[in-house]
């Protein structure tokens, strides 16, 4: 165990270093920069070249790199370039309401996705299954940002009963806080809903294979045999067997459901990570771009290293393969 | 007689009561139409502004916020020339006229209660003609000699020559607080908090920025302008998406928008014609206009003397090999005129911009019409005009040659703005109609902006410029800028140097007026760029603010004489 820890550690650390160092020095050798961006024509030409020694871009990318580098061990960021102020600020104004969309968004589809997939595929081929079936496949057709318009212009333009954007009131600090957290659930429920019904499409669709895969196994075939109740076949040998590629899924669809928030942060004009990125891109703000492309690498990697840990705990045979 | 006076007393009476109720009502519609305290305004906006510290800020949109937080010593009127007093109650001239003498307002306070005073103003040139700072103004400040204050009352602006322009260099600029910002260098302004808890002078007090969500202004209580302002509160609602504000507006969530797209403000348009709306829309001339620059030289040339040329000497200008295509300024016309302008306003802009033909935007107030060369759209006269520059379709492929030289050429645009985007395909295909192949380009705006026209390494482009207030075109066609990036195509004229060294340092409006009607007219001929069309800005707002006024100076000029009936405020406005 300890050994397939720290190898998969190992290999972590690797990927993670070779990872922001592509992303680093791609961004960076693109020609252009990003002070020409956001300076006018009229602004003379040694106030700019000024700025991109302020912003240190005229040192040679080695040295940048290597200054960045050294910079993230003391968890420092460096000065956005459009914003002028630290980018671990803007980063902690944007990474809470980003966890909270995505990590909400992936419970709720998880657990609808799977209960729907275990349902489905118990009820496999009746009118059940062939609604659940359309609807997944509504949903697995349809992107996060796509389905937040419809919701929005659904529940909000039309109905009136969700607002249609951002994360709190205009005058959310007047309120109390259970007020306050009833306004942050009302803000959040369209967004989660977006995110979380593409993310239930999946894990419906997955767990419907493998548990059906699974209840045509042998094994179950040869319990049911011995008597064994049903339920107890379903849950405890279907489901844990059919639970390591669900579980595989999540690390391997981190990424996507990222992209998906970036997407319906923008659609619902919510302050995270996601659209703190899109905006930094265009307007090639490095140190910000850097500093989410670390922390979204990293926070991929971390989960795809627990869920290596955990899928070994279950089934040992995993790491028989290394 | 008894009687007689009983019907005059009853006439009287009936009079009296007749005039006192109308009186009443002339009370009561007066009281209607006085501006009342209260209410406030949420104003929809795409993007955070980058900073509020108006020494660094680079936006319009930054600007705007900042010029309801901050003030100048005087403001601009509307025709451009004239200005009304601010910080300054006045101003008067020197007898040499080489000095402005202004006079301060004695009862103006910091956001914080701190008074202002002449020393603010002396601290803020300082800060703003430091290179380091890297204020986007500094080029107004050129000609000031020095700034001296003799009292706490009094700023005195030295210049160094005499220009029609004078009162406008001084007064450009927000005043920022000496008392918060004196014990900083210039990097410690760049990253102190400042930027984002700005101190003013203005009518509304910054009160909170939350990041990619609001920015709220509250009304300065200690404003020196009695009773103003009427708003409560600004709020500036941060809402990325176009379709959410669209949204958002008709839905009363927002009262208004100043930067619509052409597209959103035509929707906005229909909903108000069939059915009765709360939303009033206006368009005013904006700051932006967009044309096709043609690169003069050949991009290769064009580097190989750029690297030599350490000292950036415009006589090596004589090295570079003109370009194969553009260099004649009868292939430039002959382009232009194959060019239909009308066509792209309709279709891309929805008719929401004007045609321009000259460098010389409508707003500046030297624009004058009848001076530009004006190529109407003729493409029969186009293929002419390059069949007499020896263009001609030898093979029948439908693009024209040149003995080995086809008439081929790429055509660069940044990504990320539609209405350029769907112009040069329109372009693509009107161009294709003359025998010339155009080859669209769409890239990032920094690889644009920072490398692709700064080191011409293109043929043409179609991009567009944001126009100040101040009539000056020196970084785009004068020789002393030739080999700064914005001066991507290379335009070189000792004519043209003369005539707006000329038009800058007249002494009077009229006199430079001469010289800009022949600016224009030369380079609406020569076409180093053919101008396309200058754009409108839209605007939509709720019908109950009042006073309300918009021109070219912007959408939110006068935001502290707005206010709001009692009886048309809404739920929201109390909070």
């Amino acid at each position: 165990m300890v050994a397939y820890f720290l190898r998969r550690l190992l290999i972590s650390i690797i990927i993670f270093f070779s990872g922001i160092t592509v992303v680093f020095f791609i961004i960076h050798i693109i020609p252009g920069d990003p002070v020409s961006n956001y300076v006018n024509p009229y602004l003379p030409e040694e106030v700019k070249q000024h700025l991109v020694e302020t912003f240190g871009l005229n040192k040679p990318l080695i040295i940048q790199y290597f200054n960045w580098i050294l910079n993230l061990f003391k968890l420092d960021f460096g000065y956005s370039l459009v914003y002028s102020k630290p980018v671990i600020l803007l980063i902690k104004n944007a990474l809470l309401p980003t966890i909270f969309i995505t990590t909400s968004g992936l419970v709720f589809g998880t657990v609808i996705g799977c209960i729907l997939g275990v349902f489905s595929a118990v009820r496999k081929n009746t009118i059940f299954d062939k609604l659940s079936n359309i609807f997944v496949i509504v949903f697995y057709s349809l992107p996060s940002f796509w389905t937040g318009v419809l919701l929005s212009l659904i529940f909000s333009y039309t109905l009136g009963l969700f607002p249609s954007s951002q994360l709190k009131s205009l005058y959310h600090d007047q309120l109390n806080v259970l007020e306050r957290t009833m306004d942050y659930l009302y803000h959040a429920t369209l967004p989660i809903l977006s995110l979380g019904l593409s993310i239930m499409a999946v894990f419906a669709k997955y767990t419907r294979e493998s548990m059906i895969k699974s209840l045509s196994s042998s094994f179950v075939v040869g319990a049911l045999g011995r008597g064994i109740n049903r339920k107890r076949i379903l849950f405890k040998y279907c489901f844990k067997n059919a639970l390591i590629p669900i579980i595989n899924l999540i690390g391997t669809a981190t990424p996507f459901i990222i992209g998906g928030a970036v997407t319906v942060e923008v659609v619902f004009s919510l302050p995270g990570m996601g659209r703190l990125l899109v905006s930094s891109a265009l307007s090639r703000d490095y140190p910000v771009i850097m500093a989410i492309t670390t922390i979204v690498f990293m926070a991929v990697i971390m989960i795809n290293f627990f869920i290596d840990i955990i899928l070994y705990k279950i089934d040992p045979r995993v790491g028989l393969n290394e | 007689m008894k009687k007689n006076l009983k019907i005059s007393l009853l006439l009287l009476l009936i009079i009296t009561l007749v005039s006192s109720c109308h009186r009443k009502q002339i009370l009561e519609k007066e009281k209607k139409t006085a501006p009342q305290q209260g209410g406030s305004v949420i104003i929809g906006i795409r993007t955070d502004p980058e900073t509020l510290n108006p020494l660094l800020a680079v936006s319009q949109l930054s600007y705007d916020i900042i010029s309801l937080i901050f003030n100048k010593l005087a403001d601009i009127n509307e025709d451009l020339r004239t200005f009304h007093p601010r910080l300054a109650k006045s101003w008067e001239f020197s007898k040499d006229s080489l000095s402005i003498i202004f006079h301060l307002h004695t009862n103006v306070f910091w956001h914080d209660s701190v008074r202002f005073t002449s020393k603010d103003v002396i601290f803020t040139h300082k800060l703003q003609t430091n290179p380091e700072i890297g204020w986007n103004g500094i080029t107004y400040k050129t000609y000031i000699a020095s700034v001296e204050a003799p009292d706490d009352s009094t700023v005195i602006y030295h210049f160094r020559k005499r220009y029609n322009t004078m009162l406008m260099d001084a007064v450009e600029g927000y005043i920022v607080p000496e008392h918060l910002l004196k014990d900083m260098t210039p990097s410690e302004i760049r990253n102190s908090k400042f930027g984002e808890n700005p101190v003013g002078t203005g009518p509304f007090v910054f009160k909170r920025w939350d990041f990619q969500q609001s920015i709220t202004l509250v009304r300065n209580q200690n404003y020196y302008e009695e009773n103003k302002p009427y708003l409560d509160k600004v709020i500036f609602k941060i809402l990325p998406d176009e379709r959410t504000i669209f949204n958002e507006l008709r839905n009363r969530e927002i009262d208004m928008a100043y930067y619509l797209s052409q597209g959103y403000y035509v929707m906005l348009e229909k909903l108000s014609i069939n059915k009765r709306s709360h939303i009033k829309l206006r368009r005013i001339l904006g700051r932006r206009y967009d044309f096709i620059g043609w690169n003069l030289y050949e991009p290769d040339s064009y580097i190989t003397v750029f690297n030599e040329n350490n000292k950036k000497d415009i006589k090596k200008i004589g090295d570079l090999e003109p370009h194969r295509l553009f260099s004649s300024q009868r292939v430039r016309a002959a382009l232009t005129m194959a060019i239909n302008r009308e066509e792209i306003r309709k279709v891309v802009l929805k008719g929401l911009a004007r045609a321009i033909d000259g460098p010389i935007p409508p707003i500046w107030p030297v624009y004058n019409d009848t001076a530009v060369y004006k190529w109407e759209y003729n493409p029969e006269k186009a293929k002419e005009i390059l069949k007499e520059e020896g263009w001609i379709d030898e093979d029948g492929d439908n693009v024209l040659e040149k003995g080995d030289l086809e008439f081929s050429f790429e055509i660069y645009t940044n990504a990320g703005n539609t209405n350029r985007e769907q112009a040069v395909t329109i372009i693509q295909d009107q161009l294709s109609r003359i025998g010339v192949k155009v080859i669209p380009k769409i890239v990032e705006p920094a690889y644009l902006f920072g490398y692709i026209l700064p080191t011409r390494q293109y043929d043409a482009a179609l991009i567009g410029w944001g126009v100040g207030l101040k009539v000056y075109l020196t970084p785009l066609f004068h020789s002393k800028t030739f080999f700064f990036p914005f001066h991507f195509t290379g335009y070189f004229s000792k004519e043209y140097d003369y005539l707006e060294d000329m038009a800058l340092s007249a002494m009077s409006y009229e006199e430079s007026q001469k010289y800009w009607n022949k600016i224009s007219r030369k380079l609406s001929y020569e076409l180093p760029y053919t101008w396309l069309y200058y754009e409108y800005q839209c605007i939509a707002i709720d019908k109950r603010y009042k006073n309300t006024k918009f021109d070219v100076r912007g959408a939110i000029i006068n935001i502290e004489d707005w206010w709001i009936p009692v009886g048309e405020r809404l739920k929201r406005d109390r909070f």
